[in-house]
Formats: C-alpha cells, sequence, structure tokens
C-alpha cells in the first residue's frame, strides 16, 4: 500500500496526496439505496424557493427539490452490501461491558489544543446536520448486564431507531433506511428548526427577527416536556454549552436583522428573515471550517485544505473580491466553484454520524470562573450542567463567566478510557437513564455501520492485522484483545478509532478524517447557497460582506464586550484561552497562563 | 498634572502641509478650478492625507495632537468628543475665522457670517437662521422650491447625458430662483460674477476684490425686489438689522456650487449602486413626490446625498482659531490664537470609528446614528454649523427623487466599483451621468 498522506515527506506532496485522496473517495465513496427520498413531480420552483433557503430544506437542488429535504434518508460512505446489520452479532462483544472495560475515563485526559467551547460547537454543528430521532419507545433492544454491574435496570434497554418511514424494516441484504429528522444541509437548522412549525416557534415575525429576551437570552421552553430547555431549532441533549451558543447566534441573527433592515429599508420581515439566515448560516459554515478545523486538525497541510475548501469551494465571486488564496497545483484539486454532487446526489451518511460520536471531548468537571476576578465561583459535573438542569445554572451565573470558563477549559482527548462517565449514566428529560458509550457501540452495529477493520477497507486504507496495531499503547491494545477474544475483524469502529493514533497535530483519528475531508467538501460543494448562489445579488452585499467580514471572535465580543480582555489577542477562539489571575490593586487582571498552553494527554 | 498634548513631529509636519495643508489650498478654498492634471493629483493626496494621518493616530493616539502646518502649529482633533468641545464651543473660544479663511472670503464676501465674531455674529447669525428656517422639519417655501427643483430635472434628464458643468448651470438658475426669485432665472452675469470673485479668493487678498461693489449692487435689486416665492421674501422680516446682500453671497456659491457637486457625485454612487438605488426608489415609489412635505420625509433619499458628502467631504478640511487659552476636556490648555483643525477626509473615514468608512451606506443615516455622530463635518456641527443644512437636504432629496423616478442613471467615463473601497476622490469633471429610460 503506498505511503498514507501524511507520511509524503512535504507539505506540498501532503496537500497533493490529500486532494487526490478525496478525489477517490468522492469517487468510491458515496452511495444511496433506492427510495431513500420521495420523488418529486416536476413542480417549477417559485420565486421564494429561488431566493433563498427553506426550512425543511427542499429546493436547495432545483433539478431534485427533495434533495437533503428533512425526513429524507442517510446515504452511504461504503457499499450497500456492507451495510447488512450483524443482528447476530448485534451484541458480541457485550456493548456494557466494551463502556465498562474500554470507554469509562479512569482519568480525565485533556486534549490540549481544543477547549471545551470547540466541544460544545461539534455538537451544536452535529445539530445542524443530522438526528436520527428518539427512537421506538416499543421496540427495544436488551442488552444483557453482568451481576456486579451498578447499571440501575436489567436488561438494560435500548430504543431500536426509527426506520424512515414507508421502508421496509429489514431488508435482507442490506442495512434499513433511516432518515434525518434534520435538514442535511449546512443550512443552522439546529437555530431556525428543520421545517416551518419550529422555524415559527423560533420567529418574532418582525423585523425578520428570532425570539430573544430583553435580556438577551433565548426564551425558555414553557413546554413541561421541554423544562430547563430553551426555545431554538434544535433541542435535544440540551446543556450549558447549546445554551450559549445558540444563544450567541440568535442574538448574531438579530444584529443581521438590524443591519440590513437598516441598509434596504424597503425589506419586510419575510426577506429580512431569509438574508439574515443565509447569512448566519454561512457564517457558522466558515467559521467551522476555516477556524474550528484548523484548531482540531492542526497539521500544516490541513490549514492551507480547509481555507482552501472554504475560499475555494465559494467560487469565482469570492476569489475576485478576497483574491487569490493560493495557487499551488496542490491545492488545485480543492479549489472548486460550481455546484457538484460528485458521485451520488447529496445527503448525509450513516458514517458520517458515526465518526463524529466524539462524545469523550465532553469533561466530567466543569469549573466557572469569574470574568471579573478570574476566581473559581462553583465547580459541577457535568450531570448538573446538562438537561432540566441547564437553565438553573445559566440563570445563575454571568454569560461572560461562562464563555470564559469554556474558553478556558481543555476539551477531553478523543481516545480510549476518557468517555466522560456522567453521559455513561445521562438522565435525558424524558427519564430515560442512557449508557450512551454502551449506546454508541449498538448504534453503530444496529445501522450496519461496518466494524473497524471493514470500515477502512471500504476506505482503502489498510486492516490491522493485529491487536498491536490498532494502537501505540500496549495496555490498551491488551484491553482491547481481551475484550474482543482475540477477533480482531470484531473491533468496533468507535474502539478501533479512540484507539488509534492520530496524525500529528489531530484532535481525532485518520480513519475519522477520512469521512471528514470527503464530507465537509461535500457540504459546501453541494450547497447551492455555498456555490453558484453565493453571492451578493443572493445575500445582499451587507450579507456578503458579513460573512466574508466576520470571525468568530467578532460573534463573541460584538455580544459579549466583557471578553476583550482575554480574546482580544487570541488568534483561535477554539484554542484554550488565557488563564487570568487576581487583580492587581487598582490595575486589570495579569494574564498568568497564555491561550494554548493546556498540557494534552497522549498516551502513547 | 496633565499631560500635554504630543507633537508630531518636524518631518511629519512637512509632509502633512504638503499633503493635508496645500492640496486644500492648490484645490481652491472657494471656487474648485478646473485642472484636469491637477485633480487627479488630488484625489492620490487625499489618499496619502488619510494614510498619513492614520499613522501619526496609530504613533501619537487618538488624543489631539499638534502638528506642523508651513510655520505654525496647529491641533489636530480626531476624536468626536474633542470635536464636539471645539465645535459646541464657536465661535467663541472657538472661532471659525483663521487667517487664510479670513483672507480669502474677504474678497467676495467680507461681511460673511462664518468669519464673524461676537454681537456681529449673532445677529447674523439669528437673520440666517431665520431665512433658511433653520432646524424646521420643512422649509416654508419648500412647495415653491421643490417645483424649482423638478423643472430644473426635466431640464436636465431631456438631455440625456450630462456632465458637471450641465449641472451646475441648472444649480446655479435654482439657486438664483431660489435664493433671488424668478425674475433672476436667467440672470447669468450674476453667477459669472460671483465666480470671478471667489476665483480672486483663493489668492487670500485679505480685502474685497474689484468687482464687489458692483457685484453687491447688482444682488440688492433682487433683494430688495423681495420676490415672496424666494428667499429674499424673506429678508423683511428677519430679525436684526442685517445688510442682507453681504450675507446672501455665501447662499449662493454654497447651494449653486457645493450642493451642485454633491448631488451629481451622488447620482454617480447611485449609478453604480443597484442596492441603494433601488433603496432610494422603493422610498420615492411610496410616497406622492409633488408634496413637498413627503419629499423631506425621503430619509433614505437624504441618506444618499449625506453619505456622499461623507464619502467626499466638499470641506476636506476646517479649523477654528482660540480666542483666549482655553482648557480641553482632558485638562490640557490650548494657547490663545491657536489654530485647530478638523480633517474631515480623515475622520470620515476613520477605519478604527467608521465600520461603513469605505462604502456607500445611505441607510447609516436614515436607519442608524450617523446623524448622531460628531465625526461626519461635511455640514460642521454647532452653534456655528451649517444654518443652510436643513434647506441643502431638501433640494437635494427634491432633486434625487425626481431624477430616479424618471431615470436609471448610468456611469460614464469613470468607474466606481462597489465591491471595493470607493476612492478618496471623486473628480466632477472626470465622469457624466447618462439618464436610461427606466
Ligand atoms: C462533543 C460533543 C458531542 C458530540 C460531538 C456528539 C455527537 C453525537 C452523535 C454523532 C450522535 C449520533 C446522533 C444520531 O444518531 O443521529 C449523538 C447522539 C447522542 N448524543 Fe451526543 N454528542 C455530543 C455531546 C453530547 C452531550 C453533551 C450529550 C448529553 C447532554 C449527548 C447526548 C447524546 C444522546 C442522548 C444521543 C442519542 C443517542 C441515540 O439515542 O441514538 N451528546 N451524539
Ligand atoms: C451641500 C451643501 C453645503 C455644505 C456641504 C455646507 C457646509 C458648510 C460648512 C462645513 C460650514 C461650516 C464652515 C466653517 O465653520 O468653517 C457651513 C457654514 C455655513 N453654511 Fe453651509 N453648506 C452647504 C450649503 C449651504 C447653503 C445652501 C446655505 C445657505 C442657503 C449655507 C449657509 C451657510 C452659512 C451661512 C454658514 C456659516 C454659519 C456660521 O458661521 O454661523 N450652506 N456650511
Amino acid at each position: 500500500m503506498s505511503p498514507q498522506w501524511y507520511e509524503y515527506p512535504s507539505l506540498i506532496l501532503q496537500t497533493g496526496s490529500l486532494a487526490r485522496l478525496r478525489a477517490e473517495l468522492r469517487d468510491k465513496n458515496l452511495f444511496e439505496a433506492p427510495k431513500m427520498r420521495p420523488k418529486t413531480d416536476g413542480a417549477k420552483p417559485t420565486e421564494e424557493v429561488l431566493r433563498a433557503r427553506t426550512p425543511d430544506g427542499t429546493w436547495n437542488d432545483l433539478d431534485d427539490p427533495m434533495i437533503g429535504a428533512s425526513g429524507t434518508g442517510f446515504g452511504r460512505n461504503v457499499p450497500l452490501h456492507l451495510t447488512k446489520p450483524d443482528r447476530r452479532r448485534l451484541l458480541e462483544p457485550n456493548p456494557r461491558l466494551i463502556s465498562e472495560r474500554l470507554m469509562a475515563r479512569d482519568e480525565f485526559k485533556p486534549a490540549g489544543i481544543i477547549n471545551a467551547l470547540a466541544a460544545a460547537w461539534l455538537q451544536f454543528e452535529n445539530h445542524n446536520w443530522f438526528f436520527h430521532g428518539n427512537g421506538l419507545p416499543d421496540d427495544v433492544i436488551e442488552v444483557p448486564v453482568r451481576d456486579g454491574d451498578d447499571w440501575p435496570e436489567r436488561p438494560m434497554r435500548i430504543r431500536t431507531t426509527q426506520p424512515l418511514a414507508g421502508s421496509p424494516p429489514n431488508p435482507r441484504d442490506r442495512a434499513p433506511l433511516y432518515a434525518n429528522t434534520e435538514t442535511h444541509w449546512w443550512d443552522a437548522s439546529q437555530i431556525y428548526g428543520s421545517g416551518p412549525d419550529r422555524q415559527s416557534e423560533v420567529r418574532t415575525f418582525v423585523d425578520g427577527k428570532v425570539k430573544i429576551n430583553d435580556d438577551g437570552r433565548l426564551p425558555p421552553s414553557m413546554n413541561p416536556d421541554e423544562a430547563g430547555l430553551d426555545i431554538t431549532g434544535m433541542r435535544e441533549n440540551w446543556w450549558v454549552g447549546m445554551g450559549l451558543l445558540h444563544t450567541l447566534f440568535a442574538r448574531e441573527h438579530n444584529a443581521v436583522c438590524d443591519e440590513l433592515k437598516k441598509n434596504y429599508p424597503s425589506f419586510d420581515d419575510q426577506r429580512l428573515f431569509e438574508v439574515a439566515w443565509l447569512v448566519i448560516a454561512a457564517l457558522i459554515a466558515k467559521i467551522h471550517t476555516v477556524e474550528w478545523t484548523t484548531c482540531v486538525l492542526r497539521h500544516p497541510a490541513l490549514q492551507i485544505g480547509m481555507n482552501a475548501n472554504w475560499y475555494g469551494a465559494l467560487g469565482e465571486t469570492f476569489r475576485d473580491r478576497v483574491g487569490r488564496v493560493g495557487d499551488s497545483e496542490a491545492l488545485s484539486g480543492i479549489v472548486g466553484s460550481t455546484k457538484d454532487h460528485h458521485s451520488a446526489p447529496f445527503s448525509l451518511t450513516e458514517e458520517f454520524v458515526s465518526v463524529y460520536r466524539m462524545h469523550p471531548l465532553i469533561p466530567d468537571e466543569w469549573e466557572f470562573h469569574s470574568l471579573e476576578s478570574g476566581e473559581l465561583l462553583e465547580t459541577f459535573d457535568f450531570t448538573d450542567i446538562q438537561g432540566r438542569s441547564t437553565r438553573d445554572v445559566m440563570d445563575r451565573h454571568q454569560m461572560g463567566d461562562l464563555w470564559y470558563s469554556f474558553g478556558l477549559a481543555s476539551a477531553g482527548a478523543v481516545c480510549l478510557h476518557n468517555y466522560p462517565n456522567a453521559l455513561r449514566k445521562l438522565t435525558r428529560i424524558d427519564g430515560q437513564v442512557t449508557d450512551l458509550a454502551t449506546l454508541d457501540i449498538v448504534r453503530d452495529r444496529e445501522r450496519g455501520v461496518p466494524r473497524y477493520n471493514d470500515f477502512r477497507e471500504a476506505l482503502r486504507m489498510p486492516r490491522r492485522k493485529t491487536f498491536d496495531q490498532l494502537t501505540p499503547n500496549p495496555t490498551w491494545a491488551r484491553e482491547i484483545y481481551e475484550v474482543y477474544n482475540g477477533d480482531v475483524d470484531a473491533v468496533d469502529l468507535q474502539v478501533g478509532m479512540y484507539a488509534e493514533k492520530p496524525p500529528k497535530g489531530f484532535g481525532f483519528s485518520d480513519t475519522a478524517f477520512r469521512i471528514f475531508i470527503l464530507m465537509a467538501s461535500r457540504r459546501l460543494k453541494s450547497d447551492r447557497f455555498f456555490t453558484t448562489d453565493f453571492r451578493p445579488e443572493v445575500y445582499t452585499k451587507v450579507g456578503f460582506d458579513w460573512v466574508n467580514n466576520t470571525s468568530m471572535k467578532d460573534v463573541l465580543l460584538r455580544h459579549y464586550p466583557e471578553l476583550q480582555p482575554v480574546i482580544g489577542d487570541v488568534e483561535r477562539v477554539f484554542a484554550p484561552w488565557p488563564k487570568l489571575g487576581s487583580p492587581a490593586p487598582g490595575g486589570k487582571n495579569p494574564v498568568v497562563r497564555v491561550a494554548d498552553t493546556v498540557k494534552a494527554y497522549m498516551p502513547w | 498634572m496633565v499631560a500635554e498634548y504630543r507633537h508630531a513631529s518636524v518631518v511629519e509636519g512637512v509632509r502633512f502641509t504638503a499633503q493635508v495643508g496645500l492640496p486644500n489650498v492648490v484645490q481652491g478654498l472657494f471656487k474648485k478650478r478646473e485642472l484636469p492634471t491637477k485633480v487627479a493629483a488630488i484625489a492620490k493626496a487625499e489618499a496619502q492625507g488619510y494614510a498619513l494621518v492614520a499613522g501619526l493616530v496609530e504613533r501619537l493616539g487618538t488624543d489631539p495632537f499638534y502638528v506642523r502646518v508651513a510655520t505654525d502649529e496647529a491641533l489636530l482633533l480626531t476624536d468626536p468628543a474633542d470635536i464636539e468641545h471645539v465645535l459646541g464651543g464657536s465661535p467663541d473660544p472657538f472661532a471659525s475665522d483663521p487667517e487664510a479663511k479670513r483672507k480669502g472670503m474677504a474678497a467676495f464676501q467680507p461681511d460673511a457670517l462664518t468669519i464673524s465674531r461676537g454681537d456681529l455674529w449673532r445677529t447674523r447669525r439669528a437673520f440666517a437662521e431665520h431665512v433658511l428656517a433653520t432646524g424646521a422639519p420643512l422649509h416654508p417655501l419648500g412647495p415653491v422650491f421643490l417645483d424649482v427643483v423638478t423643472d430644473a430635472v426635466a431640464g436636465l434628464v431631456a438631455l440625456e447625458e450630462v456632465g458637471w458643468e450641465d449641472v451646475n448651470d441648472a444649480f446655479a438658475r435654482v439657486t438664483r430662483r431660489v435664493v433671488l426669485g424668478d425674475d433672476a432665472a436667467g440672470d447669468l452675469g450674476l453667477t459669472r460674477q460671483l465666480g470671478e470673485l471667489m476665483a480672486a479668493g483663493n489668492k487670500q487678498p485679505g480685502k474685497p476684490a474689484a468687482g464687489y461693489d458692483d457685484f453687491v449692487a447688482h444682488l440688492r435689486t433682487y433683494v430688495e425686489a423681495g420676490d415672496p416665492k424666494s428667499l429674499a421674501g424673506l429678508v423683511a422680516d428677519a430679525p436684526g438689522d442685517v445688510d442682507a446682500a453681504g450675507q446672501v453671497i455665501h447662499w449662493l456659491f454654497a447651494m449653486g456650487d457645493t450642493l451642485a457637486l454633491n448631488l451629481f457625485r451622488t447620482l454617480a454612487l447611485l449609478a453604480t449602486h443597484p442596492e441603494q438605488l433601488h433603496e432610494a426608489r422603493a422610498e420615492v415609489g411610496r410616497v406622492d413626490t409633488r408634496d413637498a412635505g413627503y419629499v423631506a420625509g425621503l430619509d433614505y433619499v437624504a441618506g444618499c446625498l449625506l453619505d456622499t458628502m461623507r464619502l467626499w467631504p466638499t470641506t476636506a478640511l476646517f479649523g477654528r482659531v482660540t480666542t483666549r487659552d482655553v482648557e480641553m476636556p482632558g485638562g490640557q490648555v490650548v494657547p490663545e490664537g491657536t489654530q485647530v483643525l478638523i480633517y474631515n477626509v480623515f475622520n470620515h473615514r476613520n477605519r478604527d470609528r467608521v465600520p461603513f468608512a469605505d462604502r456607500f451606506a445611505p441607510g447609516e443615516w436614515s436607519g442608524g446614528d450617523a446623524g448622531e455622530s460628531w465625526l461626519f463635518n461635511f455640514f460642521s456641527h454647532g452653534p456655528q454649523g451649517c444654518p443652510g443644512a436643513g434647506l441643502s437636504v431638501f433640494l437635494g432629496q427634491a432633486f434625487l427623487a425626481s431624477v430616479v423616478d424618471k431615470r436609471t442613471p448610468e456611469l460614464v467615463g469613470a468607474t466606481l466599483d462597489e465591491s471595493q473601497p470607493l476612492p478618496y476622490g471623486l473628480d466632477a469633471f472626470g465622469f457624466r451621468i447618462h439618464f436610461l429610460p427606466r
């Protein structure tokens, strides 16, 4: 097998290799099962759907308006025959055992390069992209629980994932079809909701704005089933991290509306709303691509690749305005300009969902610090800053203090023995108690996501023949061997990815990265509003400039200017922020730790 | 102990004199002369002027600082709070008659309000405010002036394509009708006389130029006739014992040249900014533009004119001179006789303070708070701010509303790229406006 991309000796060769890798993935790793989205009847697009995004994600693609719509099926990155769910081995080895023996956090292992804000950000984005729904309460998978396990119920009951309405429940040759309850597009549906009903709930219908209370917070949900949650587009798995980010971008939306109304007094509520929505969606996608990704994947080739991804994929207009972003031969494969679905119509995939199950990013212990004095105000277990407790905690603390605390804290490393124990015993707002680590394993198996070696092979990565090849950490290798009874091909995708040593500077495994590099550019390339229609005529000049000129730091400082002393000089807001010490009498807080110096845990 | 204001270096002073002081003199403080080669150099000089002052502010800070202009040290203001202090304190202790201005103006309007001090200023100011209806939402003669402007627009669009001279001529006629009445409508000689006197003013002679007495006598016939459908008709009821003819001169050139130039440039912007044109039209389309009250309410259209003046201030640099030692807000004392300079070219585009610095942003005036900022001084501010601002804006609204309602302006002979920062200068002789049918 030829060298892996990061094994090439120079940056140019590496970027070139990445570009080829992506092209090959585009050719060979996009599949979809029949009937995953309804046929359309040749309807003609109206003026409304031409000029803006629609709540349910229809009409982004004018030739096939159902592409990417909410409620349509997930695609696949592996050939369909490889997705056959392994019902016989659904519980082999026991996923709860995996949770206990391989996943459970013994001590917190900090990622070092990224902060808790970056962890929250990824979940925020996952909610932008996908959700499989809450499962079928009456159809459960029963996981045996060993004697001596302190799990509260026997057996552990996990709801099965609801299949796509109308699809055959158990096809023999491949996995059932599952629907994405969210739009597949990178359209900020976590803020605006997928579908007209949810969207109406968040809108004020005045001046294009979304609901924000006078105190600058999202309004609380009045639904008793949603106690502790905010009114926003996506409300699943709610906690303080979601509260912060949803509030921030709802406020940013309203700031965009103000600016648009000022410049375009002729715009009515609907027009202001839809343009601001375009702007916020693009801004979030840009921040994700050029700020979050380059922080999580701190490899020089990615610093170039991701910028090219954004600035390149956006096409002529942007390049002409902002200038050439890079003209090396190596980049020409990445930089594109017109909308292109490559080898299959656009949808997010089951494998994409799987590789983003990065729950170890979440710390268990949370310290809230004062932005003013630097002092420690309160410590929490994750359990107490999530679900029903979320609003209470946010009411008790200043938003500035919360942001500061999130910026300061390191995210967890995505590796074995670092799964937050709070999520291994998570009380959800509907009362279900879930071991998410167990569930992560079960879900992949249930949904026909191949196990680690088959998954790698499908991506043309070398299979691992021995346990020692899985990880440079010999203890882990032995533990995995034991749990999997020596069958290296049985190793689950999550376990294999957590055991891997990531390429230098990476916050997650190279295996996950393959899906990532394919799908990240696809989310841009397939979307009309990031390609052909990313232009001032569609976004308005003011909206277009807003996207291009705004960074995550700008957004934070616009709404929380009190963060200026901390992040004013910080280059990467998704890396740990500098720590403030106690103030000198009469003076401003000295910085006692510079940004980005949190030690990373290296298990190898 | 209050730290004294800092000083720019001698070299910086030389450059400031060359890049900020001189261009304003070369260009003609009072009458813009047609010097095609120089004009191009001036636009460049203004860009250099911006860069120079931006560098000074970066080095010396946002507090006022001293910079040498030719032989004197002048205090340069860039912070709106300092500007408010100074312009709010005019004409005393900050008089508006620095030497160059007084000497130049003496040639054609020795009695001008803007170079008056003390009681003389107060009576002349009250007179101007009465006749110009300063601060009123609509001038009492608004409906009459609306027709005058609409007539002029009809004449201009009939030409299909116009250059600066056409617009200047049309506005000279509007001005004669508005200020002096319909009898003066065709009096081209009067406008020519004014132009010659102003050209003489560029040499800063310090005394009335030859021909001044004839000119005033000529003017006086109209003022005394007092056409009730013109400003002259309001003179009789004005307070104080003021020789109106001496006051009216300023009005003639401010309206006929300055306002006209700003409107011509606004057309260039509208021609190259489809969104702004669309908004202006949408606003105009909502009202009956034959009604002066509605025209005065066209806020976005007004914003188009105001933002043009922000981008290319016709008063690039202006100043005050201290009448005694004055204490500034920070406690620093500025000695008597010090020139205090306000450099609009820099302040209006100060990228550290103005988020919309280099783009055409009418909405900042109609929907934002640009109107409250003391940073923008194309009309100046404070007790000695332009008393004709309201009237100017109204005439501008009438003009622009009428144009965009009838035609689509197209820029000919120059380019303005809305996706790039707008240039620091826009030479009125360097472009023409073509009127396309809507
Ligand atoms: C680093 C942040 C997080 C990431 C990247 C992440 C990622 C994911 C992904 C990819 C899924 C699969 C979704 C699907 O099947 O459609 C998932 C499911 C889930 N996550 Fe997370 N998550 C994060 C944080 C959290 C937190 C903080 C909670 C709890 C408050 C949580 C609770 C859940 C739950 C309950 C499920 C549903 C499992 C199921 O029934 O299938 N996650 N998460
Ligand atoms: C767009 C057109 C105009 C502009 C840009 C303009 C600008 C200015 C500026 C900057 C000043 C202050 C000068 C200084 O303090 O050195 C001023 C003062 C003055 N303007 Fe205007 N002006 C305009 C139109 C008019 C019109 C149409 C009139 C009268 C009909 C007028 C009458 C005056 C008078 C009388 C003063 C002196 C005020 C005083 O010193 O108390 N202006 N103008």
